[in-house]
């Protein structure tokens, strides 16, 4: 919705990712708070949007997929280990600069997504999910037992160094914000304009239905493999951000509730909104954060011997409790997500007084 | 606009203004005074797996730092020091480790030490302390954590390579080579896992060769919480398996040993462990099939000398049985250890010159330090403890079969 005033005369207006000076405006500024932010900011909240937005890039890749193409996949976090280990050894072993083998890691992260893609061109819903959650159990497997003389496998697992660009390395939070932040952004427009194309519009029909859209023409084959293979690139990218932000890798790091964990974000951020993913991710990293930093504070406020001595264990509980509970309310009180209620809460605003 | 879109409208603001200031409150809860550099504090940060897996054994560890912590401040062992304790639980999600690991290296003042209590998280997060030069004091001691000995990095326990090596010696001490005309053989059933394979080395498969003791390949594994462990049993057995070892916890232990029991292969293979299997849960869980079961040990256990000072302290503070878990008898030796230490190090360089360097150099001046449920000895080339002993079940009770003892050092050099 835009101010009154303002209409779109041409659907190029209406896709655009600016639609007015405001939007330019308040694209700058975020942009300059963006840089100026670790002038003010502590290492404690630079690593926590570091980490949002990683898990930004992985969940906008599910978002394509789940969101706009409407498939499944368990095997998100899998395919974010296949980007960090070929970022990492192909630094390591075969000394490539990083900038080269960032996308040569996404590109291996959307190779592996294409195999475990092609079921998606016979199963739906859950049958698709299991088929994907074998890409949960056979990708570490294969990190463990295959080349464990090359990858480190479980012991001693995989040393990644720090990015390196034109001489500059990233190891400090500050730097690796500014790095991780950029190429946050820059997946956000392809993504973006992924959706404004043919091509996110061909999965948009394939998601609404299937059968509808290949009566239009559209190469479900074709479009189903290339959502497997885009969702993956996005991973193998987040992953070998993860690998360099860590610097040690094991297949400890990927693991299937991870891959539960970003479906969740993509439904609490909203389906079918680029801009949800980022606060999908952003909602949940945001509430582990404050949980575990608030269940200690609040074990403490507790009169010792008030819970019988079982307060750490309530306390400690409380962590998974909120968690859950959390997402339960959120489910029954926002079901079309953060991004739906930040649009009406941004429409209200325009309307206002007109909206109260 | 409809009263249905106006109800939108307003339940939208109001559910967007609710996350704006729940953002606020977490940012303002991360901003820490630096007033508590001014105070004599001594505060120990713990940061690990307390509600997953591992739960079970490591949140009895907080108790016991509690109830140490108020020992030392009771007797004003540290002059005048105030103690405090800060927690948060990963739950065993390494992206929430990493996320904890950053925010307590952001405090004010920046921690000296960590407490991480899982084995996966303290090998992912090493380099992470040893570029912030804080210390990782673990409570899983494996390989990848140990070695290189690094100045920033200590175990808790003898390290898992060198009860491995320990227990070669054992096996290799109790077989009769000459009588049986062949060496031993060691099956491994364990978790496919940094804590599971922590044990696994070069340096320990070598000293294995050394001391003629075969270990069959390949090891066997198991998921986090086997109800039958009896196809891997039966494949080891077949390898011809005189002893099978496992690293993981009591209730796996439990399981195997029922199932060692159930197929009648109990009288022909041994069973043992590594440190936390000698729980003493193991009772409950196992009952009498946990019989004869052997655990390589690092700490006292709550089936000996019932009038020690720490099992005083146990009671004194009403913990409760849940708080009997290895857990408790391993975090009163690391509570201990890292008092020591600081007491130590303020000797040395008074309040305002206490940091991590200094810390360090006073845990590797601890040479056979009684820290209640174990001797702590470390040096500048081994930052674990270097001596353990073996812990038996018999009639229902953990009894000591070896004296403390010293551990054959695996470290790789």
């Amino acid at each position: 919705m835009k101010l009154f005033g303002t209409f779109d005369v041409r659907y190029t207006q209406c896709t655009a990712i600016f639609r007015t000076l405001t939007h330019k405006i308040t694209f700058v500024v975020f942009l300059l708070v963006l840089c100026f932010l670790p002038l003010i900011a502590g290492e404690q909240l630079l690593s926590l949007l570091t980490h949002i937005a990683i898990t930004s890039i992985t969940v906008l890749g599910l978002m394509i997929l789940v969101g706009y193409a409407g498939q499944i996949s368990l095997g998100q976090s899998a395919f974010m280990a296949v980007g960090a280990y070929a970022s990492g050894l192909l630094i390591t072993l075969c000394g490539f600069p990083f900038l080269l083998a960032l996308p040569c890691a996404g590109l291996a992260g959307g190779l592996a997504g294409l195999i475990f893609g092609i079921p998606s061109l016979r199963l739906k819903g859950f049958y698709l999910a299991m088929a994907t959650l074998a890409a949960s159990f056979i990708i570490p497997w294969l990190i463990v037992w295959v080349r464990p003389d090359i990858t480190g496998g479980v012991y001693p697992g995989l040393t990644v160094p720090p990015p390196v660009i034109f001489g500059f390395t990233f190891n400090t939070e500050t730097s690796m914000f500014y790095l991780v932040i950029t190429i946050t952004l820059i997946m956000i427009y392809l993504a973006k304009n992924i959706t404004r194309t043919r091509i996110g519009r061909a999965f948009v029909a394939i998601r609404d239905n299937d059968l509808a859209a290949e009566v239009l023409g559209i190469n479900i084959f074709k479009y189903k493999l290339m959502a497997f293979f885009i969702c993956s690139v996005y991973a193998g990218i987040s992953g070998a951000l993860w690998g360099h932000w860590q610097r040690a890798l094991n297949p400890e790091h990927f693991t299937l509730m991870d891959s539960v964990w970003y479906l969740g974000m993509v439904v609490v951020g909203g389906l079918g909104s680029i801009m949800g993913a980022v606060f999908g991710a952003a909602f949940i990293r945001i509430l582990e954060y404050f949980v575990t930093a608030v269940a200690p504070i609040l074990e403490g406020w507790l009169p010792e011997g008030l819970a019988g001595g079982y307060a750490i264990y309530i306390f400690v509980g409380l962590g998974a409790l909120t968690f859950g509970m959390s997402m339960i309310l959120f489910l029954i009180f926002q079901p079309r997500g953060i991004n739906h209620a930040w649009r009406v809460f941004l429409a209200s605003l325009r309307l206002h007084p007109f909206s109260d | 606009m409809g009263k249905k879109s106006k109800a939108l409208a307003t339940k939208s603001r109001n559910f967007v203004l609710f996350l704006a200031v729940a953002v606020m409150i977490i940012l303002s809860a991360s901003y820490e005074t630096a007033q508590a550099a001014k105070d004599k504090v001594i505060t120990i940060y713990a940061a690990g797996d307390y509600s997953g897996p591992y739960g079970g054994i490591t949140t009895p560890g907080m108790a016991a730092h509690r109830d140490v912590m108020k020992y030392w401040k009771k007797n004003n062992l540290i002059p005048g020091a105030k103690y405090k304790l800060k927690w948060a639980d990963s739950g065993g999600i390494l992206s929430r480790a990493t996320s904890i690991f950053r925010r307590f290296k952001s405090s004010k003042p920046k921690p000296l030490l960590i407490v991480v209590a899982q084995t996966g998280e303290a090998e992912a997060l090493r380099h992470l302390f040893e570029e912030s030069k804080i210390i990782l004091f673990t409570w899983g001691a494996s390989a990848k954590v140990c070695y290189p000995v690094g100045k920033y990095i200590f175990g808790n326990m003898a390290s898992y390579p060198d009860q491995f090596g320990f227990f070669m010696d054992y096996v290799s001490k109790n077989w009769d080579y000459a009588k049986m005309g062949r060496n031993p053989k060691v099956g491994i059933l364990t978790w496919d896992n940094g804590f599971g394979r922590g044990f696994e080395s070069d340096a320990t498969m070598a000293y294995a060769a050394k001391k003629k003791v075969d270990i069959i390949k390949p090891f066997q594994f198991a998921s986090t919480a086997p109800i039958d462990v009896s196809t891997q049993l039966l494949v080891l057995n077949k390898a011809g398996a005189d002893w099978v070892f496992s690293s993981w916890l009591a209730p796996q232990v439990a399981t195997t040993c029922k199932d060692l029991a159930r197929l009648g292969l109990n009288k022909k293979i041994k069973y043992a462990g590594s440190c936390p299997t000698g729980d003493v849960f193991l009772k409950r869980l196992a009952g009498k099939n946990a019989e004869g079961f052997i655990s390589l040990h690092s700490f006292a256990t709550f089936d000996e000398n019932p009038n020690a000072l720490w099992r005083k302290l146990f009671k004194e503070n009403n913990r409760k049985p849940e708080d009997m878990a290895y857990g408790y008898p391993q975090m009163v030796t690391g509570t201990m250890t890292i008092l020591e230490a600081y007491r130590r190090a303020i000797k040395k360089v008074g309040w305002e010159g206490l940091n991590s360097d200094a810390l360090s150099e006073a845990l590797e001046s601890l040479k056979d330090f009684d820290a209640w449920t174990s001797p702590v000895t470390y040096s500048p080339t081994r930052h674990s403890h270097n001596k353990l002993r073996m812990v038996q079940w018999q009639n229902g009770k953990l009894v000591p079969i070896t004296d403390w003892t010293e551990a054959p050092d695996m470290n790789p050099k």
